[in-house]
């Protein structure tokens, strides 16, 4: 079989079949990809059997035939060429021969036969959500996403569909982000509306959300997705993406959002963000506790640490309070350092009850004036005393 | 089969035959975590993890699944799979009983109830009887060979045998720990082991343990890399007869010394019986520590020695009737008078006449049986001169017997001498001042000197290890030759 394809387009495909390939060395074949000619396109595929890639090519090719060779060594080749050059492939028996201008390589394949088959959907993709902003949301969600397999259910993104709504939640306990996804009426197929109807939800696992976030590029329009048989099918601009999702049931985390909140302050994100990072310096990494008081009639918010051992530090914010009186809450400081990072707006709310009850942080300032976006929502919880 | 098997049972047997055609790899990876869902109308449904191995299942190991199913089941003609999540399936819960050692053979043990024995195409392991004994879980790993009936009683081991009998009668009540030591070929394999099975034969219910302490370090050694260094533990602590062959293996070894100490303690207060043999006395098993040491000798230790002439007949005697072979008493002798040392060598002579005159259709003389055995014999150490040796070095080193005797500490020359010296005394066994008489009149410690260094540069040095062996061979082999 002979290729013929640009540096670029098999460079794009390689880097996300190197990351989807597997590592153990129990089965080698996993460190492969398969190559072949699909009906005239080129088709590479790899898999750790947790995840499986299939990345369609744009290529020339002459003749039929299939071949699995080492991902890693085909991929250091390509990303080493010079950008915009022609490779050419060609497949003689278990060789692989790879030619760009003046340079060459040869590398042994393996039998095609021993590579795992990837699952393929039977009909058609049901959905197709906005990339760009599903590219956000996934940002915005994956840090807060357990890695305890203790509690599987928790190691994926919950997706909860009602009605033209999707309800992206990730949570570790600690805290929770929810993005809300509103599907463009146009793009509602009858399948997804009966789909819907049902109010099913989804838990997909971290790795595959992780590089659909990583495929994802700015040119990027459309993502379709696919439910079958506890398997989500995913593709986005040829590569297509097949996991298991995760059999369990999500928490009701729904019921522990409070409705109403006692204390509002609106404060500078960057400052806050500020305080936030001064404040652990004097906490450790794992039981790190910061202090963050909300004085309504100074209209001040005091963030503090301290460490027996080292010393202590103050911040004083000033900000538009809504309140009673003094509320003083101690948290760890990372949950909430992960929630202002991924709040990307100039002003962000801190929403709380009292200092034993969830707090939500929010972009934006409370009013909502100039149509800043309410469909993200991040969650913390205090450090009880 | 008359009986109506569960789901379980059926997938078990299945996995047990699969397992046996696939790499361990494949297995674990296509069939982890797989069950069987349902069973109706000729249609299997299997439940797997993910949908590659649905897929994996359903294309390549299809034909195979379903030839193992209807080798239960008859009216079984299809499989589908289906992609459920891992926490349902019922096989994830490790099974309580598998000890540590069956762990270390074999990850994916949850295919059969006995992982010993596997389960033969055909007699699929959950279609026997089980017999709720712990005596199941523990392979003893003894050979029914050995008997006490078969083993030839003789000045030279009676005292082993009668040890080994009166422990076998009365287990950690007579000697605890029975030490046995003796030579190669000498018989400590087939005691340990006819006690072993006497037990066996006399009382079922006792967990028995045969092992040799090379098999001893390795599973050990697994078992710490598997982190389940508590079940090894557990599992020997339940033996009631721990029989470790070659026990010398051990030294040097400090952690599996360690180990086998704690468990030797462990079964030494319950009164369980140990027995342990070795090549030689515990005192001379080098770097054993002395913790162990006195342990072994706290208990009986016996020696088995070199059979005498008397013996050696009776052993081939015994075997003669055994195998009902005519071959005179003449022939026996020749035999018995030739090779001296080791009874498993002798047994070898007799096996070798045997075939000669079984493949010639010959009856074996003494004429016929010298010559079968005149390779043999001469590979012996006898009549070697002290002149073979020197010439052997001489060839080797490229140095001159002069050279070798005279007086000079040249480099060159003192290695090759003291190789010689070292050869005198091992291969001649002559005394030290012969042998520094011989080279020009030196004091005995030189000479004493040199077959120490060597001894202990032997040890440590690769090299010279060849060189030795190189010359050694050359020694026998011209003179034979």
């Amino acid at each position: 079989m002979h290729i013929v394809c640009t540096q670029e387009n098999i460079a794009r495909a390689l880097s996300f079949l190197e990351r989807a390939s597997g590592k153990q060395s129990t089965l080698p074949i996993l460190s492969n990809f398969l190559l072949r000619n699909d009906n005239g396109n080129l088709k590479l595929s790899a898999t750790n059997l947790e995840i499986g890639v299939t990345a369609y090519v744009s290529a020339k090719i002459e003749g039929t035939s299939e071949i699995a060779v080492p991902v890693k060594i085909v991929s250091n080749f390509i990303h080493n060429l010079p950008a915009g050059d022609v490779v050419s492939m060609d497949i003689d028996g278990n060789t692989v021969s790879l030619e760009s201008g003046g340079y060459n390589m040869k590398i042994k394949g393996l039998d095609p036969k021993d590579f795992p088959i990837i699952p393929e959907k039977q009909g058609e993709y049901i959905l197709t959500l906005p990339a760009q902003e599903l590219k956000t949301a996934l940002q915005e969600l994956l840090p807060c996403v357990s890695v305890n397999e203790s509690r599987i259910e928790l190691t994926g993104v919950n997706f909860l569909f009602v009605d033209n709504e999707i309800h992206m939640a990730a949570t570790d306990s600690f805290r929770l982000a929810e993005y809300i996804l509103s599907v463009p009426k146009k793009d509602i197929s009858p399948e997804y509306a009966s789909f819907a109807e049902q109010n099913q939800s989804f838990i997909i696992p971290q790795l595959p959300l992780q590089e659909i976030a990583r495929v994802i590029s700015p040119e990027t329009e459309s993502v379709k997705v696919s439910f079958e048989e506890n398997q989500v099918f995913f593709e986005i601009d040829g590569i297509s993406i097949v996991s298991r999702v995760i059999n369990g049931k999500y928490p009701d985390y729904k019921q522990i959002l409070p409705k109403t909140y006692a204390y509002e302050a609106t404060v500078s994100r960057e400052e806050f963000l500020r305080a936030v990072r001064m404040a652990g310096v004097f906490t450790s990494q794992t039981n790190g506790e910061m202090s963050v008081a909300i004085i309504p009639s100074k209209g001040e918010m005091r963030i503090s640490s301290k460490s027996a051992d080292v010393g202590e530090n103050e911040t004083v914010l000033h900000c538009d309070v809504a309140g009673n009186d003094l509320l003083e809450i101690i948290f760890n400081p990372r949950y909430i350092l992960d929630g202002l990072n991924v709040l990307d707006s100039e002003k962000v709310t801190f929403f709380a009850n009292s200092n034993s009850t969830p707090v939500a942080l929010k972009g934006g300032s409370s009013d909502k004036s100039a149509g800043e976006k309410d469909n993200f929502l991040y969650i913390a919880m205090p450090v009880r005393k | 089969m008359e009986k109506v098997m569960t789901n379980e049972e059926l997938w078990k047997g299945v996995l047990g035959q699969v397992e046996l055609s696939i790499s361990k790899a494949n297995f674990v990876t296509w069939f982890r975590n797989t069950s069987i869902l349902s069973n109706e109308n000729g249609l299997v449904t299997i439940s797997v993890p993910n949908g590659f191995a649905k897929e994996w299942l359903e294309n390549k190991y299809n034909l195979e699944i379903l030839r193992s199913l209807r080798g239960f089941d008859e009216r079984i003609n299809g499989i589908k799979c289906f992609i459920s999540g891992p926490q349902q399936q019922p096989m994830m819960t490790p099974m309580k009983s598998i000890d540590a050692v069956q762990r270390t053979q074999s990850i994916s043990d949850h295919t059969s109830e006995n992982p010993n024995s596997p389960p033969q195409a055909g007699h699929p392991s959950h279609s026997v009887p089980q017999r709720q004994t712990t005596a199941l879980y523990h392979e003893s790993n003894l050979n029914p060979r050995y008997t006490f009936d078969d083993f030839v009683v003789a000045e030279n081991n009676e005292l082993a045998r009668a040890a080994c009998f009166s422990v076998s009668q009365n287990l950690g009540g007579a000697y605890n720990p029975l030490f046995i030591y003796g030579g190669v070929g000498l018989g400590k394999t087939h005691l340990l082991q006819s006690l072993g099975n006497e037990v066996k034969a006399n009382h079922p219910e006792k967990i028995i343990k045969y092992i040799t302490s090379e098999r001893f370090t390795s599973e050990l050694v697994e078992s710490i890399r598997n982190q389940k260094i508590d079940k090894f533990k557990e599992y020997y602590q339940q033996i009631d007869l721990l029989i470790i062959d070659d026990v010398q293996f051990l030294s040097g070894r400090e952690k599996t010394q360690n180990e086998f100490f704690h468990i030797f303690n462990a079964l030494y207060q319950i009164n369980k019986q140990i027995v342990i043999s070795s090549d030689r006395p515990p005192k001379s098993i080098p770097t054993l520590e002395d913790r162990l040491r006195s342990r072994f000798e706290g208990g009986m230790i016996v020696d088995i020695s070199q059979p005498n002439l008397e013996t050696r007949m009776a052993i081939l005697k015994k075997k003669v009737v055994e195998k009902s072979i005519p071959l005179d008493d003449d022939s026996i002798r020749f035999i018995a008078e030739n090779i001296t040392q080791n009874i498993r060598e002798l047994e070898g002579a007799l096996n070798r006449v045997i075939a000669y005159s079984e493949f010639y259709k010959v009856q074996p003389s003494t004429s016929i049986v010298e010559k079968i055995l005149s390779q043999l014999i001469v590979q012996g150490k006898k009549n070697i001169q002290t002149k073979d040796i020197i010439d052997a070095i001489t060839k080797h080193y490229d140095v001159t017997e002069e050279d070798l005797i005279k007086k000079g500490r040249k480099k060159g020359i003192s290695h090759p001498r003291q190789v010689a010296m070292h050869l005198f005394r091992s291969e001649l066994n002559m005394s030290f001042s012969s042998i520094g008489e011989f080279f020009g009149g030196r004091d005995h410690t030189t000479a004493l000197h040199a077959f120490e260094k060597i001894g202990k540069d032997i040890e440590k040095n690769l090299r010279l290890k060849g060189e030795l062996s190189a010359i050694k061979t050359e020694l026998y082999q011209s003179y034979g030759g």
